[in-house]
């Protein structure tokens, strides 16, 4: 997997920051790992990279969550109704804001959180929010774009690259 | 006997009151003295609460703090606000002095607040000054005729009735003192409990209110401004509203003082038709409420750039708050001088306040200096006038002097892909795509990107071929011709609601009937663009809501026009009804949004409203279905405006850029005990449900917005019929976005009684309920928060006038 040198945007001095996963195939074995207690939340900025590279992204992100076994939580109605479209059932409407307070607050279960397409800053905060008042939830940013407050992240890559390291996820996933 | 209560202690003033007196000279009954200021008595009671201090409202803000926890979303993990650091915060640590994470982002609040409200409160005070010593300190405060209940949020704060604007000193004094007093909290080893600096927040939001409206009341009264005036007439918005074959004259900030000095020369010299005269950010919304007929608003803040570019103004006179911090190297670039006219905001220009107007003129035309600052408007406007009358033949060839698509398409060409300016951007924009497709002569993502761009320029600073790429973007977008069209019509800002207005619509706001108000305030960091602002206001006014608007909000909602060619405020009544958008004004005039909501509780409902501000926000946040969207929230004076709707009990929704306030103000809908409350009436523990379910809240996208909106208008005293309209806006515009079949997870949380049910979602609703083993739940029509107000409610039964 190729590795750019930069982050995106400002990442702020701290003293925890994400591990970086250059190596698809550790990816692969962290979400193997976590299988059963994931979560795949998808923000509105999935759309935009569908739209800008003409992919199917949400149906990549529906075959890695159809192998994990892992709900697909989102608010964005362009997503939902893709979702609907593919049948794809395990999907549930929240907001994420109100996703983490309870994760936070430890209403859920999930072990780990697989995140994709939300805003840069949001996720960024949401993301911190996390790492310091429940560290107990790993979080993993499965974006185009590095997240330091995750647990893991994937680098800040090229679109096309990052779509075919997706497609090379799912079919480690899949063995 | 003696029976004596002391009422305030507002800083060093003293009063108090005896009931009965026996001396040895007489018996006394009703003595009240003040020393220092003579509160004027008006036919209500004393309030509990006059003057308070931090502490005093301390009670309230547990209250609330209890229900709506902070949610903490720290920006940085550590401390660098002493040498004692930088210290490690991370994951329980603590810093040196002894704070951890949560407490230093209450801080970090707090001091975000503190600046807000020491903004509101400087400019409240240098118009009150100014236009004291102009009007006098016995220029009345009159609102108008339909105005009996003048400044509701000073009279509800302060106990103080004030008719002049020397009774207005007082009042200023106090917020000044406390905002002091608060920020002092922040200092090193000051405060050290979370909950103790959001109440410190919360009393910054409520001193921050005080002196929006001292400084709206201020012009109002004084400068002819539009008053309470459903009917304010429309003015020319946009960048292709201004007629560049005039001078230009550009004034940008928030203080209307210079701008209205540059109006009345205009006009004494019979030369007002000569020149345009329009407005960026504030400014502009004031200067209309001022001239109300031909000046006219470019733009909200984040069209500053965007206008300068286009090198149409000639002269640029800045006051205060919000203006680009390098303004002077931007005018430089298109060679109109600056005219500075607060000490505030001087930007290293020298000083001409004293010195020979024409003088300083050939100064300016010449170009020997850059700008002048000139800290007397009458001066400053005669000059800018001239500046801007000499100078427009000789900057001919500066308008709309923008690159044109050949430039453009050659400096795309320099880029190189490397994509530093998208990662730098804050929106996110695909600039390295649309820049790729410019280089191939297709200039249309390039324009596209000018909706959501609020031309920060962190792209032009970033790119390592030294392109200009946020001018790329207005090249295009004037290439298109997107900012030629930018011509619509904005309601002039009307000031305060009218009392007659609230007696129409009060019962139906607290019934439910109207299912709610909603205020789209604040800033213009949109994450989509303006238009989102204008296309909420649209649906809300639809549905019935009363919409109202300030700020740049206000000037969003006028940038959309329907398939007929008419902006909302054409389309919509700008009276304070069901389905009017009402556009208040500039961001001081947001002190009448709160105003209206105090009105609802004060004229309506008929409570105390003299030094009564738990009693009156208790009843807000459990009755008044109001909820305040800063969608595009970017300022200090933003959050201070924000925390003082949370102390007044109405929730704010901001855009996704509002997360980087550091913390939210969240509900937990999983904890049944803290949506209890009382009954006023029989003083029994009554589940209320989760209403309003948030305090602060920033929605990701447009829809979760929409969503939350009908959410955040459920109140707990709604009657059955008011529940069952709101619900039906919550359902409607869920399945509106998510899908006719779906329904919104936790409705069984509004649903008290199958009365409650929307008709046209009456079997559905049924089938989820039975689903979620719901029950019934109690109504109740009087729920309060606080345990006293039921020994208030039982004392008024009988008569007492507390």
């Amino acid at each position: 997997m190729a590795l750019e040198y930069w982050l995106r945007g400002d990442i702020p001095p701290g003293p925890i920051k994400a591990i970086v996963l250059t190596d698809i195939n550790r990816v692969a074995e962290i979400l193997k790992k976590h299988s059963g207690a994931t979560a795949i939340l998808l923000g509105p900025s999935i759309l935009d990279i569908e739209k800008l590279y003409n992919e199917d992204v949400i149906g990549k992100f529906v075959e890695i969550a159809r192998i994990l076994n892992a709900p697909i939580i989102t608010s964005v109605s362009g997503v939902i109704q893709k979702l609907d479209s593919m049948k794809f059932a395990e999907h549930r409407i929240e907001f994420p804001l109100e996703l983490f307070r309870k994760l936070s607050r430890g209403v859920y279960s999930y072990k780990l959180l697989a995140v994709t397409g939300l805003r840069y800053a949001y996720e960024w905060l949401l993301l911190n929010h996390l790492k310091h008042y429940n560290p107990s939830i790993n979080t993993i940013s499965l974006d185009p774009y590095a997240q330091p407050n995750a647990t893991w992240t994937m680098p800040s890559l090229p679109p096309q690259i990052w779509l075919k390291n997706l497609a090379q996820l799912i079919e480690i996933l899949k063995k | 006997m003696f029976w004596c209560t002391i009422l305030s202690i507002p800083y060093r003033n003293l009063r108090f009151r005896a009931d009965e007196l026996k001396t040895r000279i007489g018996d006394i009954k009703g003595l009240d003295v003040s020393v220092g200021y003579i509160i004027e008595e008006w036919e209500e009671p004393p309030g509990p609460t006059p003057f308070p201090s931090i502490a005093t409202l301390r009670h309230w803000d547990h209250k609330l703090l209890n229900r709506y926890k902070p949610l903490y979303l720290p920006y940085c993990d550590l401390c660098c606000l002493c040498t004692y650091g930088r210290c490690d915060l991370s994951r329980g640590k603590r810093g040196s002095c002894g704070i951890n994470l949560s407490e230093q982002q209450s801080r970090l609040v707090t001091l975000v607040c503190a600046v807000g409200a020491s903004t509101h409160a400087s400019h409240a005070r240098e118009l009150l000054e100014k236009l004291k010593a102009r009007y006098g300190p016995d220029a009345p405060i009159d609102l108008g005729g339909e105005v009996y209940v003048e400044m509701p949020i000073t009279r509800l704060v302060t106990g103080v009735k004030p008719k002049t604007l020397r009774d207005l000193e007082v009042v200023l004094d106090y917020v000044e003192k406390q905002i002091v007093q608060t920020l002092a909290s922040v200092h090193t080893g000051q405060e050290g409990s979370w909950i103790d600096y959001e109440s410190k927040v919360l009393h910054l939001g409520m001193l921050d209110h005080v002196a929006l409206e001292i400084a709206d009341v201020t012009q109002v009264a004084t400068l002819g401004l539009p008053k309470a005036d459903p009917d304010a007439p429309l003015v020319g918005l946009g960048i292709g509203a201004i007629d560049s074959s005039k001078p230009v004259i550009l004034v940008i900030g928030h203080n209307v003082l210079p701008s209205a000095a540059i109006i009345d020369y205009l006009e004494a010299r019979g030369i007002r038709d000569q020149v345009e005269v329009c407005g960026l950010c504030c400014t502009a919304h004031d200067i209309t409420r001022y001239e109300k007929k031909r000046a006219k608003i470019v733009g909200p803040m984040s069209w500053q750039l965007r206008f300068v570019r286009t090198g149409v103004p000639d002269v640029i006179v800045i006051d205060e708050q919000c203006i680009y911090t390098n303004i002077v190297e931007e005018a430089q670039k298109i060679g109109a001088p600056v005219i500075a006219t607060t000490d505030k905001a001087m930007r290293g220009l020298p000083d001409r306040t004293y010195a020979d107007p024409d003088t300083t003129v050939e100064e300016l035309v010449s170009g020997k200096i850059p700008g002048a600052v000139i800290l007397d408007e009458e001066r400053a406007a005669e000059v800018a006038v001239k500046v801007a009358l000499k100078i427009a033949p000789m900057r001919a060839r500066y308008k709309w002097s923008l690159m044109n698509k050949d430039s453009l398409v050659e400096y795309a060409k320099k880029c190189t892909m490397c994509r530093s300016c998208e990662r730098n951007c804050p929106q996110g924009l695909p600039i390295s795509n649309a820049i790729a497709l410019a280089a191939k002569g297709d200039i249309s993502a390039l324009a596209s990107l000018y909706r959501n761009c609020f031309a920060c320029r962190r792209c032009e600073y970033e790119c390592p071929r030294g392109i200009p790429v946020l001018s790329l973007i207005l090249a295009a977008a004037k290439e298109s011709g997107i900012m030629q069209n930018e011509k619509y019509a904005c309601r002039v800002g009307r000031g305060p609601i009218q009392d007659t207005e609230i007696r129409s619509v009060g019962r139906d706001i607290v019934l439910g009937t109207i299912p709610g108000v909603v205020a789209f305030v604040g800033c213009s960091n949109w994450p989509e663009g303006a238009e989102d602002v204008a296309v909420m206001a649209r649906e809300f006014a639809s549905r019935r809501y009363i919409v109202m608007a300030s700020g740049c909000s206000a000037m969003a909602i006028a940038m959309y026009k329907n398939e007929e060619g008419r902006t909302p405020y054409e389309e919509f009544s700008g009276a304070f009804e069901a389905g009017g958008i009402v556009n208040v004004g500039s961001c001081v005039a947001n002190a009448h949004i709160a105003g209206a909501a105090i009105k609802i509780a004060n004229i309506f409902a008929k409570l105390p409203l003299r030094a009564n501000y738990a009693e009156i926000a208790d009843y807000i946040l459990n009755r008044v279905g109001a909820v305040g969207i800063a969608w595009g929230a970017m300022s200090q004076k933003a959050a201070a405006i924000a925390s003082g709707f949370w102390r007044l009990g109405v929730p704010v929704i901001v855009g996704p850029h509002g997360l980087k306030y550091r913390r939210m103000l969240l509900g937990d809908v999983e904890d049944a005990e803290s949506w209890y409350a009382y009954d006023a009436m029989s003083g029994e523990k009554v589940w209320t449900g989760p209403a309003p379910a948030h305090l602060f809240y920033a929605a990701e996208t447009f829809e979760e917005a929409v969503i939350m909106v009908p959410k955040l208008c459920i109140r707990p005293a709604d009657t059955p019929q008011g529940r069952s309209i709101k619900l039906t806006n919550y359902i409607s515009l869920y399945k509106k976005f998510y899908g006719s079949d779906k329904l919104p997870p936790d409705v069984h949380l509004y649903v008290r009684t199958e009365a409650d049910i929307p008709i046209a979602y009456k079997d559905e609703v049924l089938t989820y309920l039975k689903e979620v083993g719901w029950r019934e739940k109690p109504v109740t029509a009087n729920p309060t928060l606080l345990e006293d107000i039921i020994e208030k409610y039982r004392l008024r039964r009988e008569g007492a006038k507390i």
